[in-house]
């Protein structure tokens, strides 16, 4: 499994016509570690994974990524040199078993076409090997005994596990995760939890979340940024962000109560 | 028996066309409308170096395959960036300009007279003039194809194919390269088409361009769906129901011309019933998206 990187946004900016989604972001995310961003809805944090992953172009500023510049490659670029990431819906495949999808997950030299065709043992090899890891990681995840099954029979939490199970199989060293809880109970939200610290424990793994789940994201994270507005309003540590007026702030109403409970 | 055998043969073919689509529409969800137009550039190529420069069966295969594969890949690479609709569109185009190509194009194809006196199709230089014999070759073919397909779908390609077929936001923040996925199962798909157009070009030792049109193209995705997607048997399946259901007919006593009359008829209620009754197709797994 791969060591995290480094990741480094250098005023990064993304406009839509005239609106600005993103507005000159600056921050680090340091290597085996867990960063979050939080903020209001429409603040600009899934737009700057778009932008982070390749799926958006930035209008202007600069993304480095273990010192390379990433800035104008197509995702599959982006992808090989080790970013992974989930989507806000799990995305499944639905047609396709849970063990496909680890299985597309890995990067096989048996996707080439004539490989396929000619089934050189060393690409039966391969083959039998990924089917073993998928399954171990699966079972990792807690979906082993589905193996077999089609992805649209999980329930929607199962398909959000599977998901992110898809992304560890490409082995990332960077991970970014899209409001992993949404829609999950809160045993599932432990596991959850569990699973994303042993990404950075275990296996190396930089982890950047998104995440509305205040609780999550304060147990979580080694380093918090606020965006409001698609800017960037406060950053900082679990503690010195938990009481901080700037993010109170941006919380008020139910976060505001939960916040103020919490001590 | 001569004429099952010849029926039998038409069905080969159209098998082989069939499983090169399910590729391309039922494992990569790519709904190309430029089907016929490949089978035709296939058939045509085979035809012209069989006349023209006398190659045998196996060396105008293997060039037809060729040349076909090279447009796929010219006519692929603009158009398979295309979102779908688009991409549709362009297919559509590419029916429309292979038919008129075939049509104008006198010094090559011949034009609207089509190519006569393709060879007898000869194996290593035993000429197989029955058409009995013929359908042991088709079959062949048909067999390999179908074995073929199986190897590509059921191996990583196949897996990363289906998964670009359902999602290809997903694919590429995976790091896979889908445009180049897409564009090489255009070709395989184009390839496919090819085989199954030299094929036919041998069946029936005279081609014109009114055998390529839009109307095989919605014959072949017809057989493709009733038979069901991602499925070996169900390429079988589909065209064995299309051509045997009028034949059928004709042995229960209707005279032919009647049964020629009432074909449209009888495709029509089939589509309606295995849409309702079977969306998957009849040894389907996948739906067409």
């Amino acid at each position: 499994m791969g060591r995290g990187a480094a990741l480094e946004l250098d005023h990064v900016s993304r406009n839509f016509g005239g609106i600005v989604a993103v507005d000159d972001v600056s921050l680090n995310v340091v290597p085996e570690s867990i960063t979050s961003l939080v903020g209001p809805n429409g603040a600009g944090k899934t737009t700057l994974f778009n932008l982070i992953s390749g799926l958006l172009p930035m209008s202007s500023g600069a993304i480095r990524f273990d010192g390379r510049d990433v800035g104008g490659l197509a995702a599959h670029q982006i992808a090989r040199l080790g970013i992974g990431r989930t989507f806000q819906d799990p995305r499944v495949f639905s047609e396709m078993t849970v063990l496909e999808h680890v299985l597309f997950g890995f990067r096989l030299k048996g996707e080439a076409p004539l490989r396929a065709v000619l089934r050189d043992p060393r690409m039966r090899a391969e083959w039998r090997t990924a089917k073993e890891k998928s399954l171990a990681l699966l079972g990792e995840i807690g979906l082993g005994a589905k193996a077999e099954e089609k992805a649209q029979d999980l329930s929607f939490g199962e398909q959000r596990f599977l998901s992110i199970a898809r992304t560890l199989a490409s082995d990332p060293q960077l991970i970014l995760l899209d409001e992993p809880t949404v829609g999950l109970d809160r045993d599932a939200i432990k596991e959850l939890s569990r699973i994303i610290r042993d990404m950075v424990r275990r296996r190396g793994k930089t982890v950047l979340l998104v995440e509305h789940n205040l609780d999550v994201v304060l147990s979580l994270s080694d380093q918090i940024h606020l965006l409001v507005g698609g800017r960037l309003a406060l950053s900082g540590k679990p503690d010195e962000i938990r009481q901080h007026p700037t993010m109170i702030e941006a919380y008020m109403g139910m976060k505001y109560a939960a916040l103020r409970r919490e001590h | 028996m001569e004429y099952i055998a010849t029926l039998l043969t038409q069905i080969a073919i159209y098998v082989v066309a069939v499983a090169a689509l399910d590729l391309l529409l039922g494992y990569a969800g790519i709904a190309s409308l430029g089907h016929a137009a490949f089978i035709g550039i296939g058939a045509y190529t085979a035809a012209i170096f069989a006349t023209t420069l006398h190659l045998g069966f196996i060396l105008s295969l293997v060039a037809s395959i060729a040349v076909t594969s090279l447009i796929a890949l010219a006519v692929g690479i603009p158009t398979l960036r295309l979102s779908g609709d688009y991409f549709v569109l362009a297919t559509f185009g590419l029916g429309s300009v292979t038919s008129a190509v075939l049509q104008n194009w006198v010094d090559v194809t011949n034009g609207p007279f089509g190519i006569y006196g393709i060879p007898v199709l000869d194996v290593l230089g035993v000429r197989l003039i029955s058409p009995g014999r013929f359908l042991i070759v088709a079959a062949a073919v048909m067999a390999i194809v179908l074995v073929v397909k199986q190897l590509l779908v059921r191996s990583p390609f196949g897996v990363v194919l289906r998964a670009v077929g359902a999602d290809e936001l997903v694919a590429a923040v995976s790091g896979k390269n889908v445009t180049l996925l897409r564009v090489t199962v255009f070709i395989i798909a184009g390839a496919g088409a090819a085989v199954a157009g030299v094929l036919q070009a041998y069946d029936l030792r005279f081609i014109d361009p009114t055998l390529f049109t839009i109307q095989l193209t919605v014959f072949v995705w017809a057989a493709l769906y009733v038979g069901g997607c991602g499925s070996w048997l169900g390429n079988i399946v589909g065209p064995l129901l299309l051509f045997g259901m009028p034949e059928a007919l004709r042995f229960v006593g209707l005279a032919g011309t009647t049964v020629a009359e009432i074909r449209d008829i009888l495709y029509g209620a089939l589509l309606i019933a295995v849409t309702i009754y079977r969306p998957q197709g009849i040894a389907g797994t996948y739906r067409v998206r």
